[in-house]
């Protein structure tokens, strides 16, 4: 537990070298790594998510590859396809993987691509599986989609469906940085073009170690009993929720809740751990009704209001 | 086959099992304190009203049966955690894991059974409270005893009817007053005091006229007579007689009774 604690200072210490503030997010994509998961990030353009991500993949020598999503983003682009090889006078299909082939997979400004394009990432999210034609591949461990989108020109987009939100999770809010950040950034990357370098914290292989150890942290049965309360609770408020969360809620909640701990440096998890990750897991997958939104209500102020109300 | 348990979950389960133990004895104790405090307190009150003084054990034995079954059933872990934030959560989870083995499991049973050693068991008990209740306790014993040869039931009797009379006679409004108003709210009528009651000491017919004191339990002797001389007649009376009793006769033949009188004869000489 000590080691692993001092393995994720050293992260914090790491990314803090490129990336100036936003804790919060580094931890929570972090939570997401540990629970091999995929992760949305939502914030406005500037505020470093993909230097964020970037970085992360350097520190856990994970292979990072990148997807600029467009609207004429064709699924092949990201999957792959076949072509055409001479070889000793003989044509052949050889298959090309595509950006997907990767460890940490950023795929920006998704709600940029097609739905068709969108779902290609579908399978790939959730059965961590390849198909092309007619051939299946397997992708490599560990393997993660952390996907980036725009609260704001919303126009020519294509707002994830409600499924494909769900394989998220969790749905990051990546916020302005606060006064003294901001200073920190500008007298950092406005005098030098720096190219710094991290360092390599945890290797492949110690990830898969950790994600295993994920799943080994106790959690108490009334806790237990919390989580499922929180989420079933989304979908008893008709006068504030149209649509609550899935039972995969509960199961990201607990999962993330015992990333948390073990972020933290504790090997139980908390009260604490559920009530923090309630928000992210659960501000994607559900959707207010007009009363709610015509009181300028938000999802984080919903949750707010489901959590005071579960003891 | 069954695996075999580990030595961290046997002590992390004597752990657990030395808490509730602990916990339970404390609530044994408070419980039976505050049932005997209640005793005293309804014992004395209904000593009072000279009412059934044993009734006082009714709402003492149910409130220790309840209080008992209360604090038995309550989450000790909880109170554990309440006391001592270094366990907050822990115990719980522990508890609720406690089949599971892992790394992560493991450090955490290390962990509590580590940060048990500081746990005091007196800081699960309220000295202030406990002082408190055990004094009050003591003082109302003491008061049990020592009101008992002053006859505290009639004399509040009587305070009360001298109120009662005070009240109704000055109000004037309400003939029902006095001794008789305090008898009904009572309950009761006749005093049932034997102490200075002279008719109650009697031998046969005659009464005799001798002061039972109320307080120290003397006889004053200087109001006994002498005692009589009575000289009965040496006759006795017709109708007391005599009759002989009947005697066994075995019916034995003739020329065998001297035979049998030789026998017991000789049984008698030896």
């Amino acid at each position: 537990m000590v080691k692993n604690n001092e393995m994720f200072n050293s992260l914090y210490k790491e990314v803090g070298k490129i990336v100036v503030g936003q804790k919060e997010v580094i931890e929570q994509i972090l939570i997401t790594v540990l629970c091999d998961a995929n992760a949305l990030l939502e914030g406005y353009p500037g505020l470093a998510k993909t230097l964020a991500i970037k970085t992360m993949a350097q520190i856990m020598d994970l292979k990072f590859s990148r997807i600029q999503n467009t609207p004429d983003l064709m699924p092949s682009d990201i999957t792959g396809t076949y072509i055409i090889e001479e070889t000793s006078g003989k044509r052949n299909f050889k298959f090309q993987p595509g950006p997907i082939f990767a460890n940490i997979v950023l795929a920006d400004e998704i709600n940029r691509a097609t739905p068709k394009t969108q779902s290609a990432m579908l399978e790939a999210m959730q059965e961590k599986q390849v198909t092309v034609g007619n051939k299946t591949f397997q992708l490599d461990k560990p393997f993660f989609v952390l996907a980036t989108q725009n609260p704001i020109e919303q126009e020519g987009t294509y707002p994830l469906p409600e499924a494909q939100a769900d394989r998220f999770l969790l749905k990051i809010r990546v916020g302005y940085p606060t006064y003294d950040e901001e200073v920190e950034i500008v007298d950092k990357y406005a005098f030098h073009s720096i190219e710094k370098k991290v360092k390599l914290i945890f290797n492949k292989n110690e990830l898969i170690h950790m994600q295993e150890l994920v799943r080994q942290v106790p959690i108490a049965n009334d806790l237990k009993k919390r989580v499922v309360s929180i989420v079933t609770e989304t979908r008893k408020h008709p006068n504030l929720i149209e649509y609550g969360a899935s039972p995969r809620a509960s199961i990201g909640l607990v999962l993330a809740s015992k990333a948390r701990a073990l972020v933290k440096g504790r090997n139980y998890v908390s009260k604490d751990d559920i009530d923090t990750m309630a928000y992210p897991i659960l501000r994607h997958r559900i959707i207010l009704n007009f009363e709610a939104e015509r009181k300028g209500m938000s999802t984080d102020d919903a949750i707010k209001e489901i959590i005071s109300k579960v003891r | 086959m069954p695996k075999p348990i580990s030595i961290k979950m046997k002590k992390f389960k004597k752990v657990i099992k030395e808490i509730n133990f602990t916990l339970n004895n404390i609530i044994l104790f408070n419980s039976f304190l505050n049932a005997f405090l209640i005793f005293l307190i309804i014992y004395i009150s209904l000593s009072l009203f000279n009412f059934y003084q044993r009734y006082a054990l009714v709402p003492a034995a149910l409130y220790f049966i309840i209080k008992l079954y209360k604090g038995i059933k309550e989450k000790h872990l909880i109170t554990v955690e309440k006391k001592y934030p270094l366990l907050n959560e822990r115990l719980r989870t522990a508890r609720d894991n406690i089949k599971m083995e892992n790394p992560v499991v493991d450090s955490l049973k290390s962990d509590i059974i580590r940060d048990m050693k500081h746990v005091e068991v007196s800081s699960f008990i309220n000295q202030k409270n406990i002082s408190f209740k055990t004094l009050l306790s003591i003082i109302l014993c003491f008061l049990m005893i020592f009101s008992a040869p002053f006859d505290i039931q009639n004399n509040v009797k009587s305070t009360a009817d001298n109120i009662l009379d005070f009240i109704y006679t000055n109000g004037g409004n309400n003939t029902n007053g006095g001794k008789q108003g305090l008898e009904k709210m009572t309950g009761s009528g006749i005093s049932e005091s034997i102490f200075g009651d002279a008719e109650i000491a009697q031998m046969g017919d005659e009464k005799l006229d001798m002061i039972i004191k109320q307080s120290g339990y003397e006889i004053n002797l200087d109001y006994a007579k002498e005692p009589e001389r009575r000289e009965f007649e040496e006759l006795f009376p017709d109708e007391v007689f005599t009759t002989t009793a009947d005697v066994y006769e075995e019916k034995i033949k003739e020329d065998q009774q001297e035979l049998v009188k030789t026998y017991f004869l000789k049984l008698t000489e030896n």
